[in-house]
């Protein structure tokens, strides 16, 4: 009988979870009941008369309230269902259902768009169960070719795309949970309706603009960082990371979400590049930035130069006229951007008798442009030298 | 405070998207065992049971699509046995009888 009392010693289920606690209180229900009064010396303004009930379903069934709209949640849903699943044509066969998702481009709208991808006997499609939509549909008959492409997405995280080429000459992007067992499948499939499938296919640009600009300039250094971009509309300047490329001619950023490079500046209009440590705001404390100062095309600078002056650079910097925007990167190989583009740097400087900007090389050397003004050292080389 | 917070956006992105998952997947959690509370009940009818469980697969598909490709299975696994720790640390303070006397007697030290 000792042995049994030990047994029947009551004990605590040790670690609880979050979950397990969650549970408790759905399957428990808990039930708020508050009068609140907000008073300012002594006077009340504004009454709140609070009654709340949570309670998983099945325990608010139990109860009785809602049962009705249970009811009636679940009948419309019986009769709306037919809009959940995908029609299926005719006699057709799913074969192959997995995760997947497609590149969607239209006007300024690009994103992926995630759902269902179904590989059927007769065609390949995505379908989106909540709210229903079909996503991507392609029949075997129009596909001409298939091919997978291990690429690096912008967090560094490789994975493997589905370019999908259709007829005429349209190109699908298409994300697929198990890739390959989705092409050996198609593939497999178009053998037998006894169509060709091209399986290394040339794959048209996604978007000309890219293979424009890589077709002409060959990239010479590539890498991530971070960019300050101009406030615009209701949205501050914020710090976006982006995959930067220098090329011979210019500093450009691609984005591959949206497909279209968001920054670029010609590498001669580059007048300096700095790096400054600098208060980033928020958690960020000082950091070191990289600061790029160009001449633009429109004349006039914009907003960002606002937190460039806040380092504590003097206004009479070269770069603090109308006609030269700055640039702030940051991240983790900023010195080596930082020797790439300091190659490129024109140093500007203002001329002591005009005030025009020129470049220092140009005014020590030649004597200002505008003015014709010849530094002193100058002067006296060519005293020197004409006697 | 002298401490230096290190944020650089791999953990920046780990923590915010480790702890945002994190929470989506204890709210799945607990919407699993109600969904299994309900299929116990006699009142869905077998379509219905068929259809909730696939939705649930779905969503616990694209959770593992999501932690996979940005590598933050650790971090939403350590973030969701921090919780736990800390709900189990309440709990246990509030139902131990064995805490009660610890807390009483560090009282009464006082």
């Amino acid at each position: 009988m000792e042995a049994q009392s030990v047994l029947m010693t009551p004990t605590r289920e040790k670690h609880a979870t979050l979950v397990d606690l969650l549970d408790r209180v759905l399957e428990k229900g808990l039930v708020i009941q508050a009068d609140i009064i907000i008073s300012v010396a002594g006077i009340p303004l504004i009454g709140v008369n609070l009654r709340a009930a949570l309670a998983g379903m099945e325990t608010m069934l139990k109860y009785g309230p809602m049962r009705e709209w249970d009811e009636r949640t679940r009948q419309w849903e019986r009769e709306h269902i037919r809009k959940r699943e995908p029609l299926l044509l005719p006699e057709e066969q799913v074969l192959l259902r997995m995760y997947g998702a497609h590149w969607y481009s239209k006007g300024i709208y690009r994103a992926w768009r995630p759902g269902q991808l179904y590989l059927t006997d007769k065609r390949l499609f995505i379908f989106r169960a909540e709210p229903g939509e079909m996503l991507f549909e392609t029949r075997f008959e129009h596909t001409k070719g298939l091919t997978v492409k291990r690429e690096t997405h912008f967090t560094g995280v490789e994975r493997d795309m589905i370019y999908l080429l259709r007829n005429p000459d349209r190109l699908a992007c298409l994300y697929a949970e198990r890739p390959g067992e989705l092409v050996e499948a198609v593939e497999e499939r178009m053998q037998a309706l006894g169509l060709p499938l091209d399986t290394d296919p040339t794959l048209p640009p996604l978007d000309p603009e890219v293979d424009a600009l890589l077709g002409q300039e060959e990239i010479t250094a590539e890498g991530k960082m971070w960019h300050k971009v101009a406030p615009s509309g209701i949205i501050g300047a914020t710090w976006r990371p982006g995959r930067f490329y220098l090329t011979a001619e210019r500093l450009f950023r691609w984005c591959t979400e949206e497909r279209k490079v968001l920054f670029d500046i010609p590498l001669t209009g580059i007048t300096k590049a700095t790096i400054e440590t600098m208060d980033l705001g928020g958690l960020i404390k000082e950091r070191p930035v990289l600061c790029l100062s160009y001449r633009n095309s429109h004349g006039q600078g914009t907003a960002l130069r606002q937190p460039f002056t806040s380092t504590g650079l003097s206004a009479s910097d070269g770069a603090q006229d109308k006609a030269h925007d700055i640039a702030l990167f940051a991240g983790d190989n900023l010195a080596e951007w930082h020797a790439a583009l300091g190659r490129f740097v024109e140093e500007m400087e203002t001329c002591p008798q005009c005030g025009q900007p020129a470049s220092v090389r140009q005014l020590l050397e030649e004597g200002c442009p505008a003015c014709g003004w010849i530094s002193p050292r100058r002067r006296q080389l060519q005293a020197a030298s004409t006697p | 405070m002298a401490g230096v917070i290190d944020l650089d956006e791999n953990n920046f992105k780990h923590g915010i998207l480790g702890l945002v998952i994190a929470l989506v997947e204890i709210i799945r959690d607990a919407l699993r065992l109600q969904a299994f509370k309900r299929m116990e009940g006699e009142d869905l009818t077998e379509d219905e049971i068929e259809r909730l469980g696939e939705a649930l697969m779905d969503l616990d598909t694209a959770l593992d699509q999501i932690k996979q490709e940005h590598g933050i299975s650790d971090t939403v696994q350590n973030v969701r046995d921090g919780l736990d720790d800390v709900v189990d640390e309440v709990l246990d303070k509030m139902l131990n009888p064995e805490r009660w006397a610890e807390e009483y007697e560090k009282q009464a030290i006082r």
